[in-house]
């Protein structure tokens, strides 16, 4: 395993967010993560990275990823694995890269981390090999843009460049698309799936479109309110959800397998309660359709058939 | 488009400085006090004598008349002569900036090489024991009176310990021919090296080093609070958690990626306490310690009712701040090449 996960809580404040995650991402893998906004997906990510923000603070029981104990690493094993075998893209590529430093500072910066003792030179043609890589033409005058003169997809791929810079062995993608264009979101998506198949890297793919995580994950983990609520195979998963928050998120997708869109979309009736209020029982329990008198004792993982992965948190 | 820019600057500069003009012409016309009366003495003046003078300072005619003899007379870069002293008043003027500046640009250097640096300290370790430190000795920095800040570095320096001067910007021992008129280098022209080896330089970095705190104490303390907010904007950045992402050391993302951006507004206000610090820190710091610069010239010459003078000296502040604005616009440019952009849509 890549990475390897068990019963991460991560804590705003003292208060709990996120709780008990257990996951896991295999070498090549791509995992889908999907969920609302605030459903705490953001947050695991920055726990993954050690760069939770000050008051946020992240407990487990085992979280390890290529090799090295998370829980155990001081500031400068972060550090080699960030820029080493870990790296990670972000949901806001224009506001992600630095905008008083070209792209070729920012870029080398990164083929530096890597490799240390390059030369100016080799660093340089790296970079240019790297903007290649991602479909950047022009890659030599490309270098000594400015972020503002780039548009939106053009900055994503450059900060996937980044990313890539190292060879990592798990690369986290935070909404890489969710800023972009629909075809651009196309092109990034595919971009990331060759990238993928090359260097056979694995990939946490966390979206809140569902859409998004069907085109490029092999397996997907709904979140609900800092709780996994389902989890399996993609395939199976979205095409008969047992959750009924997974449910509703799928119903949600207009046009879905080629139907001509309603008129109305469908939605889940009412919002998300905040991630740190404690409820009793289930979290969906609020804005499901199907409650019981079951729904009141806190639901656990279950397995929903036997021979398969797929779990869900619902008794149903 | 840079040109169409450019002249949109020229046209407001020339606005500007015509506002300046009015005001620096008007006002002290408005104040009380006469010049006449004060050259001539005020009591038992002869009204003859008295008209003469007036006309001799040209002071008789209709006040619009004056003026536009003096704008007429300021474009051919005449400003007149001064009343008291009857020398070019753009001469005096000239002659003392040196000083000014010199004192200026120190104390703004030591504000910015011990003022940024505490504020980024504080933005980083924020609600530390030394962000709570560098924030309680800026607000003391900021709210002391430079007057009697002056006076308590005299005693304690100066008097108490006895190791800087006064007043003055040299000993007297030394003679010094004016180059650049900035003390620092002048004493380093190798005909005074040869003379006096370094002592002379010794002695002017001794005498600079008290006015040049005094100045220095509310800029620093500028600084170091916007400095410190600034970074701490910044570094909530994208593009910080970005450079953090890539695995860069903590001094790296600091000082490469989020200090850099910082420095705007840190500029901005660089610049303006940079104007205020000259000048009006110059009237009462150079007055406590008797430096011959423009700022105590000035006070003198308000004294005296020396309009020429009174108006010279501020319509050459409103072209020195002009100057400056102009100069922080290239530097915001040269930092971060989207303002360019920003600014010209």
């Amino acid at each position: 395993m890549i990475l390897s996960v068990k019963n991460l809580c991560i804590a705003i404040d003292g208060k709990p967010a996120v709780r008990d995650l257990t996951f896991s991402v295999a070498a090549g893998e791509v995992l889908g993560v999907v969920g609302e906004s605030g459903c705490g997906k953001s947050m695991v990510n920055m726990a993954l990275m050690g760069l939770l923000p000050d008051g946020v603070s992240a407990s487990a029981e085992r979280m390890e990823a290529c090799g090295i104990d998370l829980l155990r690493a001081r500031s400068r094993d972060w550090r080699a694995l960030r820029g080493g075998n870990m790296a990670m893209i972000f949901q806001n590529p224009m506001s992600a890269l630095n905008p008083c430093l070209t792209i070729e500072r920012q870029l080398t910066e990164s083929v530096l981390h890597t490799h240390g003792g390059m030369s100016r030179a080799s660093a340089r043609a790296e970079a240019l090999r790297l903007l290649d890589r991602v479909g950047i033409a022009h890659a030599s005058a490309r270098l000594k843009s400015y972020p503002h003169e780039l548009s939106g997809g053009m900055a994503q791929r450059i900060m996937i460049a980044m990313a890539v810079a190292s060879a990592p062995q798990l690369l986290i993608a935070d909404e890489p698309t969710t800023a972009l264009d629909v075809t651009v979101q196309a092109q990034i998506l595919q971009l990331l799936e060759e990238i993928r198949q090359d260097t056979g890297m694995a990939m946490m793919m966390v979206s809140h479109d569902i859409g998004v995580i069907e085109q490029c994950a092999h397996r997907v983990q709904v979140m609900y309110s800092g709780q996994i609520v389902e989890s399996g195979n993609v395939g199976e998963v979205i095409a008969s959800p047992r959750h009924p928050y997974t449910r509703g998120l799928v119903a949600a997708q207009p046009g879905r397998n080629g139907q001509r869109p309603k008129s109305r979309l469908t939605t889940i009736d009412g919002s998300v309660i905040p991630i740190t209020e404690e409820v009793e029982g289930c979290r969906f329990r609020s804005r499901c359709s199907r409650t019981d008198h079951h729904c009141v004792q806190p639901p656990t993982m279950q397995r929903t058939e036997a021979n398969s992965h797929r779990e869900s948190r619902c008794h149903w | 488009m840079l040109r169409t820019i450019g002249l949109r600057r020229l046209l407001e500069v020339a606005t500007t400085l015509l506002g300046v003009s009015l005001l620096a012409f008007f006002l002290i016309r408005v104040a009380p006090g006469d010049p006449v009366l004060l050259l001539i003495g005020e009591r038992g003046s002869d009204p003859e004598q008295y008209r003469e003078m007036a006309a001799h300072l040209g002071l008789e005619q209709p006040l619009i008349a004056q003026y536009l003899q003096f704008v007429a007379n300021a474009l051919q870069g005449n400003l007149g002569v001064s009343v008291v002293s009857q020398q070019s008043v753009i001469e005096e003027l000239l002659a003392r900036w040196p000083a000014t500046i010199e004192l200026g640009v120190s104390a703004l250097l030591i504000a910015c090489v011990l003022g940024i640096p505490a504020g980024v300290i504080a933005a980083v370790y924020r609600n530390s024991v030394a962000d709570f430190l560098i924030m309680t000795v800026s607000i003391f920095g900021y709210s002391i009176p430079v007057f009697w800040w002056g006076l308590v570095l005299i005693l304690c320096f100066s008097i108490g310990l006895d190791i800087t001067p006064v007043a003055g910007r040299i000993d007297i021992l030394y003679d010094i021919a004016p180059i650049t008129g900035f003390m620092l280098v002048d004493t380093l022209a190798p005909q005074v090296v040869q003379e006096y080896g370094f002592s002379a330089f010794g002695s002017a970095l001794a005498h600079l080093a008290l006015p040049a705190l005094t100045m220095a104490t509310i800029p620093l303390a500028v600084f170091a609070r916007t400095t410190r907010s600034s970074m701490l904007e910044v570094l909530s950045e994208d593009y910080v958690r970005t450079a953090r992402a890539k695995g860069l050391s903590e001094f790296w993302v600091i000082w490469r990626h989020a200090f850099r951006n910082a420095l705007i507004p840190i500029i901005t206000v660089g610049g303006v306490l940079f104007v205020t610090t000259v000048i009006t820190g110059a009237i009462l710091t150079e007055t406590i310690f008797a430096w011959p610069g423009v700022g105590r010239y000035i006070v003198n010459s308000v004294y005296a009712r020396d309009y020429p003078v009174i108006q010279a000296s501020i319509l050459l502040i409103g072209i020195f701040v002009v100057l400056v604005n102009g100069l922080i616009e290239c530097v915001y440019r040269a930092i971060n090449p989207a303002v360019g952009r920003d600014s010209a849509n």
